[in-house]
């Protein structure tokens, strides 16, 4: 419970810091860090718009995406702490259960008939046709490295002996950002403060929302991102039995998780600010090229379990 | 009455069809004596499983003297029974409303139609339950002569003759190369039945023979190279019978290939590498050429492939399995093709019932007139979508399940690896994830370009939602679905019990994972997947009170300031794939051609070209296989042969001519005493 407590404080607090970064950066005050969260709580008190042309299937997408979102929240650990959720080969069940939130966010766009949101739509598919093979390959690399097929015990086998296992962590971690990009399309894939729908992807997709469907959708984007930031924190947490699952522990893995995922916000923060954005038909090969990392980190380990 | 005498006797009264007034009872009464086989062979199919005996029974009519018939069933026949039961008691009820509402050309086509369909649901069971090779050709024969004639319902434009001749000839190939298995067998063994693959495999080399019977269940089931006839099969067929073909009559080629695979003793590794990478290949081939069809039925063909590559890939993982001796391997990899069948099965008879039902209200097949169809046919529409989910391999429905557990068998293959078995099954996953992602790209396709949106022509307005009947069929299917997806240990203890038996020959695999084992293993999947539901409904809830309270108005979509928009601004479905050419257009030969519109020159616009004159385009896509390994080498000998054909001038005084010639050669040959 601890974890998830955890990953909802930086969830919490994650839009606002990227946001604050990337006003600092432009040399701006910002809005403060709570402005995301002011505007959710404003959309879900709101009424719905929704377009004639649209069937049940948009309206409820957003929720089918936020629950997706947050049972794969539910099966992350933390340190110690096992996951509410874990399960053999949840890794895999991760990945689609998100992958189930897409589809119906795919199926909602273009259900308005709208050509923008198809758009989005269609390059939302195909970038997730791209991406998911880098996230299977990570898993099955850690997977092989630990001998286990959940996060939570892979998370809990997981340490890194030596300065040669740890440059998996760091790989990892490379890795797990880039598709936090990708995932949430932010910079260099999509550009999300861009002003001209031909160049969006993400927000694209969710033009005709409004309400409390807005809401939901931008509290599992927020969601997604704190998921991927504890993705990367548990690598450096201390989890093994070594350590006694003390309070004094408890408490130092959680000020680490917090400062992680304080780090990542605010490097998701920087990248922004200093990235330009990819012309769009370049985007499959940087995908792509994810991909490829995470081949190297598959045959790291090889190496590493001395099986080269 | 035990199930011999209602097989007997329901396949001979099938006759009576032809005697029934209207089409409406016609379809009743075969749904009647299907149901009734259904029951009882169900009934059968239970007691093998439930008792473990083989059921074992002669037929009372015999083909040739002094050698009777006997059904034999064993555990992986009732399997497969149970699998075209679901699907012919499901279609059978489809008919009665969609063979209702159709025009037939005249009184004796339904007749035939029902009647052939009967017939094939007969012969279906032959098939399964036989094991001489005679006996079990003759049904197999049986099968594709009443599929045949199933195509050809409406058959009257040339186009749909041509596919179905062309569907005969291929399963003839079929027949012919399994008649060559057999032959070898009796060759060496004296026997010809299945039964005498136990000798054959201990003592002759088991590669060419398994080869051989590879080749002629793979081109039924429709393994890559062998697969073209399938997507025009599928598309010139009525819908009712392409949901058989599709979703039932190619796994009798993945029960083969399984029957086949129970009897080999060696040589696992080769095979099942071998399989393994045809399969993948298969599955990449299918799904992308699925993403690029216009005509669903085209689609749903080629995502057929892609799922008998995923069945296919399962087997071959096994196969590996039971060479290299992991456990793990063998269980997981038999476990999914098997339940793979099973769910395929499901949800592309769901799929083409779907199809048929849009098919009867639109009139077309191709997703580029449609669009908005979910409007006026909701039910439809929503059993479409999860239809469309399944095969996708979403979570909670079945096509998750199995996939599930391939990757769980991939997984745990990696955790103690060498670097060989590691990059294979690295690349077993890669390939896995592709197809996966690729099908999302492809079904959300599907869906939305045909069912969601605004129309795209005059078509979809005129749509209404279809009878009870063939609604019906539908939501039958679905729930079998969702139990599956939901609750998948309940199927476990069948299929595990079936695993070995397939994979008798690695006894280890499931001491190691016991049913039991498995049970434990999925049980928190659905548990997960009931968390994932409540949830859902929890924030639907939420949503629904919070909406309840605002206001919700109804306007137009959105054009970003556009206010003309017009449907044909819509995503189209070659612009939905567009994106897709730089990955796979080569693999699929697509062509993009830009075509003056006053003189049909292919013209591309010049950079120079200030003014653009007016251009049509076009995207074409064509399946390579096709056309290099049947198309090219068949033109080529058409070609020859009509060089040749200068001799046959269609004179009578050029041919007198010849028999002249022939004669005087005669007497020259003769008086030279050479011949």
């Amino acid at each position: 419970m601890i974890g998830l407590a955890l990953i909802l404080i930086s969830a919490f607090f994650f839009p606002g810091v990227i946001l604050q970064t990337k006003a600092k950066a432009s040399g701006r005050y910002g809005a403060g860090i709570l402005q995301p969260w002011k505007d959710i709580w404003r959309l879900a008190r709101k009424g719905s718009v929704y377009s004639t042309t649209t069937t049940i299937i948009f309206q409820i997408a957003p929720s089918i995406n936020l629950a997706a979102v947050i049972c794969a929240m539910l099966m992350l650990p933390f340190a110690n702490q096992p996951a509410i959720l874990s399960f053999d080969g949840d890794v895999v069940m991760f990945c689609y259960v998100l992958s189930l939130g897409r589809f119906f966010m795919i199926l909602a766009a273009m259900d308005t008939g709208s050509p923008f949101e198809g758009m989005g739509a269609n390059r939302e598919a195909l970038f997730s046709v791209f991406a998911e093979p880098a996230f299977f390959i990570l898993m099955g690399s850690l997977a092989m490295f630990t001998e286990h097929t959940s996060f939570d015990s892979i998370y809990q086998h997981l340490y890194f002996e030596d300065y040669f296992s740890s440059l998996i962590g760091i790989l990892a971690s490379y890795l797990l950002v880039q598709m936090a990009m990708v995932e949430n399309s932010r910079l260099p894939v999509d550009d999300p403060t861009t002003h001209l729908e031909l160049t969006m992807i993400h927000e694209v997709m969710t033009l005709d929302n409004s309400g409390i469907d807005m809401a939901m959708l931008q509290f599992a984007s927020t969601l997604k991102f704190a998921i991927f930031g504890s993705l990367i924190a548990n690598f450096f947490l201390q989890p093994h039995s070594v350590l006694v699952a003390s309070p004094v522990a408890l408490a130092m893995n959680s000020i680490v998780f917090l400062v992680i995922q304080f780090i990542f916000s605010v490097m998701v923060g920087l990248l922004e600010s200093f990235r330009a954005r990819f012309k769009m038909n370049k985007n499959p090969q940087f995908i792509l090229t994810l991909s490829s990392v995470a081949v190297i980190i598959f045959f790291t380990v090889l190496i590493i379990t001395q099986k080269i | 009455m035990d199930f011999i005498q209602l097989f007997e006797g329901v396949t001979l009264l099938s006759v009576l069809i032809f005697f029934i007034p209207s089409a409406h009872f016609r379809a009743i009464f075969s749904f009647l004596a299907i149901s009734v086989m259904v029951v009882a062979s169900t009934q059968v199919s239970w007691q093998v499983f439930a008792s473990g005996e083989v059921f074992s029974a002669p037929l009372h009519f015999h083909f040739w003297a002094g050698s009777p018939i006997i059904f034999v069933i064993d555990k992986l026949s009732a399997f497969f029974i149970v699998i075209t039961n679901l699907a012919f008691l499901a279609v059978s009820i489809y008919n009665i409303g969609y063979l209702g509402k159709t025009n037939p050309q005249n009184k004796v086509e339904v007749s035939l139609h029902l009647f052939a369909f009967n017939l094939l649901y007969s012969s279906l069971l032959a098939v399964l339950s036989t094991r001489e090779a005679l006996v079990f050709l003759f049904s197999w024969e049986a099968m594709v002569v009443t599929s045949f004639m199933l195509m050809l319902y409406q058959g009257i434009a040339t186009k749909i003759i041509k596919v179905a001749t062309k569907y005969f000839v291929y399963m003839h190939i079929c027949l012919v190369i399994l008649l060559i298995g057999f032959f070898v067998l009796q060759e060496k063994t004296g026997a010809m039945s299945f039964d005498a693959l136990q000798t054959y495999f201990s003592s002759q080399p088991n590669i060419p023979l398994f080869l051989i019977f590879f080749v002629g269940f793979g081109i039924k089931a429709g393994f890559m190279p062998f697969h073209t006839w399938l997507p025009h099969a599928d598309a010139a067929a009525p819908p009712n019978a392409a949901a058989i073909m599709s979703g039932v009559m190619v796994k009798m080629g993945i029960y083969g290939i399984l029957r086949v695979l129970s009897y080999l003793q060696n040589d696992f590794l080769y095979l099942g590498l071998g399989i393994f990478i045809l399969s993948l290949n298969t599955a990449l081939f299918g799904i992308m050429h699925a993403i690029f069809q216009r005509d669903i039925r085209k689609k749903l063909a080629y995502s057929t492939i892609e799922n008998i590559g995923i069945i296919g890939s399962g087997i071959g993982l096994g196969m590996i399995g039971i060479a290299l001796k992991v456990n793990a391997l063998v269980v997981f990899g038999f476990m999914g093709a098997l339940l793979h069948s099973f769910n395929h099965s499901l949800f592309k008879v769901l799929l083409f019932l779907g199809t048929g039902s849009v098919f009867q209200q639109l009139q077309t097949a191709d997703i580029e007139k449609m669009g908005g169809v979910m409007k006026n046919m909701r039910q439809t529409g929503v059993l479409y979508l999860i239809g469309c989910l399944a095969v996708a391999g979403m979570p909670p429905f079945n096509g998750f399940i199995s996939e599930f557990l391939l990757y769980n068998g991939l997984f745990v293959t990696l955790q103690n690896a060498g670097v060989y078995k590691a990059t294979a099954v690295l690349g077993g996953i890669l390939g896995l994830v592709l197809t996966g992602g690729l099908s999302l790209f492809c079904f959300t396709k599907l869906f939305s370009i045909s069912f969601l949106g605004t129309a795209r022509s005059n078509r979809p307005q005129y749509a209404k939602e279809v009878s009870f009947f063939m609604l019906a069929p539908q939501y039958l299917i679905v729930v079998v679905m969702l139990l599956v997806g939901l609750y998948p240990s309940l199927f476990v203890q069948p299929i595990s019990v079936l695993v070995g038996e397939v994979a008798h020959i690695a006894p280890n695999a499931l001491e190691a994972y016991p049913a039991q084992k498995i049970k434990d293993f999925l049980q928190p999947l659905s548990n997960f997947l009931g968390i994932f539901i409540s949830v859902f409904s929890i924030l639907l809830v939420i949503k629904y009170i919070q909406q309840n309270r605002k206001s919700i108005v109804y306007a137009p979509t959105w054009g970003c300031g556009y206010t003309a928009g017009t449907p044909k601004l819509q995503y189209t479905s070659a612009s939905f794939a567009d994106n897709l050419l730089m990955f796979s257009g080569k693999v699929i030969g697509v062509k993009k051609k830009l075509r003056g519109t006053h003189n049909n020159k292919i013209m591309a616009i010049d950079e120079e070209e200030i003014f653009p004159t007016a251009r049509s385009f076009k995207v074409s896509s064509s399946d390579v296989v096709e056309e290099y390994i049947y198309n090219y080498p068949a033109a080529g000998l058409v070609h020859f042969l009509k060089k040749a054909a200068v001799v046959q001038t269609g004179n009578i005084q050029t041919y007198l001519l010849y028999a002249f010639l022939f004669l005087l050669s005669m007497v020259i040959l003769t008086v030279l005493n050479i011949i």
